[in-house]
């Protein structure tokens, strides 16, 4: 496909514990990402959407798998060779306070990619760049001057945006960009991040366990369960027609907005614990949690395959 | 808000408050002003203690024996060696042409023997010599300043140059941890555990010891006493949001090492620094004190201690040489535990 930005194949990042065993952080992932494409990734803490975005951004070295972007390998580039492609791809944190230094200014900490990645940038163009994206996330230039601290949680965001954007990236990782703000604050910024995709090409990869974000912010959804996909398909179809268990479940537990109406449409709350990621379940990961699960379940691990159009599913039982 | 400034530099809030935690301590603050000044005057002992004079009018011209070399010829004597100002004959030469001299509160540099001693040097206490002299007639207050302003300046110079060593080094390790951390360790474990004076001592009887040879030697082991702490930090700091964050944006290792981490680690250096004079100065001193240290003839306190020690008869020796040795140490210390406690995060300021 000549529009497939990034590929990623079978996945996997396993963290070494002692004594042999080791944390299966994302197991066997698989996707693709078309250009101007957001991808949304749900899924309950510890499941692995962190992990999967660091190994993404190539930050985080892979157990096996391969990532492929624009056709190269990034996972087996040269350090020199893997910086001049992280012009292509950045990435804005869950925290927006936490990853601005506190000792720079804002005019510093934006101008900062700019410096690492095209050092051969003139003072004056930087600070023209730096000025122009600071305008586009809707702060005023006379910000540039001041700190982070400063600046609310909002606004420390927009400067993450701006940070990430200003070397003109293709794609836009975004671990849990708004989970923490207000929420009032929070639409603010997704809107600014539509706006910006729409009026710079960018493709999204966008992390949450909101599904009301994901589903304002995608185009696809992946749902992700210890590691592994439970379901991947277009935005519409699977939220409004989960097949998978783990997904019905997930989306009957978010709170509804008129609860008269939403409640008792779907399957029952989950129960229990996620499992171990250190030792996770035989066959399919979520059967010790699945109303459906049956004798297979424990035995064969469930391919993720196609259902529908636009839709695969990782379970011997769809709905 | 408010930006304070000391000597016309911006201070960030946070200096800001340690600066005033630091004032606050009046104990660490007054031993860094006397401990200032003391290393500001000694800086100029050439014009505190010499045996030449600062300024010499003869004839209607000026001269300034302590920067320039005067043949005693200059002043119609007989010689065509450098004038000695302090013999009767050149001054008389001087001074009954109508010209005059004037000499530094001491008139003794730390080499200067005093040949009139009314008794067997160690002269004790006088007029002439107020501290008395050691056994080879010198007198001991020009040896006094001349020692502490070398200390101090050896100090100075080890603390610098193993900081720097110390930070790097601290810096790699914690930043990029894993194996070259766990050889690194194990290097500095077996490094740290060789006997450093009996080294420095077998080392100094190979090479006749300078000041530099002895920086150098003494450089070898003091690298370590920064390492732990700097590392420390890298391993904490090379976790935080931000410098995640710079690596996602493609910064360069280097760069965040020293852009984003190091600012972390300064305050540990900081901390620690008036405490690694302190050993320095120590180690200088009893290397002197044993004989292994600067070559013989320099002004050292150490030499004097072993004075002290050598003549139980002359007290005076070993009194001044530790009282000097005890106050410099004590004031470094002070100042050591008030910068450590204003740069203390617990510590709210009032």
């Amino acid at each position: 496909m000549s529009d497939q930005l990034l590929a990623v194949r079978h996945l996997r990042v396993l963290f070494p514990l002692k004594g042999g065993q080791s944390v299966h952080a994302v197991d066997d992932v698989s996707f693709g990402l078309r250009d101007r494409e957001s991808l949304g990734i749900v899924g309950e803490s510890g499941c692995g959407k962190s992990t999967l975005a660091r190994a993404v951004m190539n930050l985080q070295a892979l157990t096996s798998g391969q990532i492929i972007w624009r056709g190269v390998f990034i996972d087996t580039l040269k350090r020199r060779e893997l910086r001049d492609r992280r012009r292509e791809f950045q990435m804005i944190f869950q925290d927006p306070l936490a990853s601005l230094d506190p000792r720079m200014t804002v005019a510093k900490l934006v101008a900062e990619p700019l410096r690492a990645l095209r050092p051969n940038l003139r003072t004056e163009e930087v600070r023209s760049m730096v000025n122009s994206i600071i305008d586009r996330v809707g702060l005023d230039v006379s910000a540039l001057d001041r700190y982070p601290h400063e600046f609310s949680g909002g606004q420390c965001q927009r400067i993450s945006i701006a940070r990430a954007l200003v070397v003109e990236p293709k794609l836009l990782v975004c671990d849990e960009p708004v989970s923490a703000l207000d929420v009032s604050v929070q639409a603010q910024i997704l809107n600014l991040l539509k706006e910006l995709q729409e009026s710079c090409d960018l493709s999204l990869i966008f992390i949450s366990h909101d599904l009301s974000v994901v589903r304002h912010m995608s185009d696809r959804v992946m749902v992700l369960y210890l590691g592994k996909i439970m379901e991947l398909g277009d935005r519409d179809r699977l939220l409004n027609n989960p097949r998978h268990p783990y997904t019905r479940a997930l989306i009957n537990s978010a709170p509804a907005p008129d609860p008269n109406k939403e409640r008792d449409r779907l399957a029952p709350l989950l129960e229990g614990e996620v499992p171990s990621p250190i030792n996770p379940p035989s066959g399919c990961v979520f059967r010790t949690r699945c109303p459906k699960a049956a004798e297979r379940c424990a035995k064969d691990v469930p391919d993720l395959r196609p259902i529908g159009p636009g839709q695969n599913v990782a379970c011997h039982f769809p709905e | 808000m408010s930006r304070e400034r000391i000597l016309g530099l911006r201070l960030t809030p946070m200096t800001h408050r340690r600066w005033r935690n630091f004032r606050a301590n009046r104990r660490g603050f007054w031993s860094l002003w006397i401990f200032l000044t003391l290393f500001i005057v000694t800086l100029f002992a050439e014009f505190i203690a010499n045996d030449k004079p600062i300024l010499a009018h003869y004839q209607n011209s000026f001269y300034m024996p302590v920067f320039v070399a005067y043949a005693e010829t200059e002043f119609g004597g007989e010689f065509e060696t450098e004038a000695d100002y302090r013999d009767p004959f050149v001054r008389d030469l001087i001074v009954d042409s109508g010209g005059w001299l004037l000499w530094p509160p001491v008139r003794y540099s730390y080499g200067t023997i005093n040949y009139n001693l009314p008794v067997p040097a160690p002269a004790p206490p006088s007029a002439e010599n107020w501290l008395g002299t050691d056994d080879q007639g010198r007198d001991v207050v020009a040896r006094l300043i001349y020692g502490f302003r070398i200390s101090v300046l050896f100090g100075l110079t080890l603390t610098l140059f193993s900081s720097v060593i110390g930070v790097a080094a601290g810096a790699v390790q914690g930043y990029f941890g894993g194996w070259l951390d766990l050889l690194f360790q194990r290097f500095i474990e077996i490094w740290s555990g060789l006997p450093i004076l009996f080294l420095l001592i077998i080392l100094a009887s190979v090479v006749e010891p300078n000041f530099w040879w002895l920086l150098g030697l003494m450089l070898l082991f003091s690298w370590m006493g920064l390492v732990g702490v700097v590392r420390a930090e890298f391993l904490r700091a090379r976790n935080l949001d931000y410098v995640k964050a710079a690596r996602a944006l493609g910064v360069s290792n280097g760069k965040i090492m020293a852009k984003h981490v190091l600012p972390n680690a300064m305050v540990a250096t900081l901390t620690f620094l008036p405490f690694i004079l302190n050993g320095s100065i120590t180690t200088l001193t009893s290397l002197d004190f044993l004989g292994f240290g600067l070559p013989p003839g320099s002004p050292s306190l150490g030499e004097l201690l072993a004075q002290g020690k050598a003549n139980l008869q002359a007290p005076w020796l070993g009194i001044s040489g530790f009282m000097v040795l005890a106050l410099m140490l004590s004031l470094l210390i002070f100042i050591g535990e008030a910068v450590r406690d204003a740069f203390d995060p617990r510590k709210a300021a009032e």
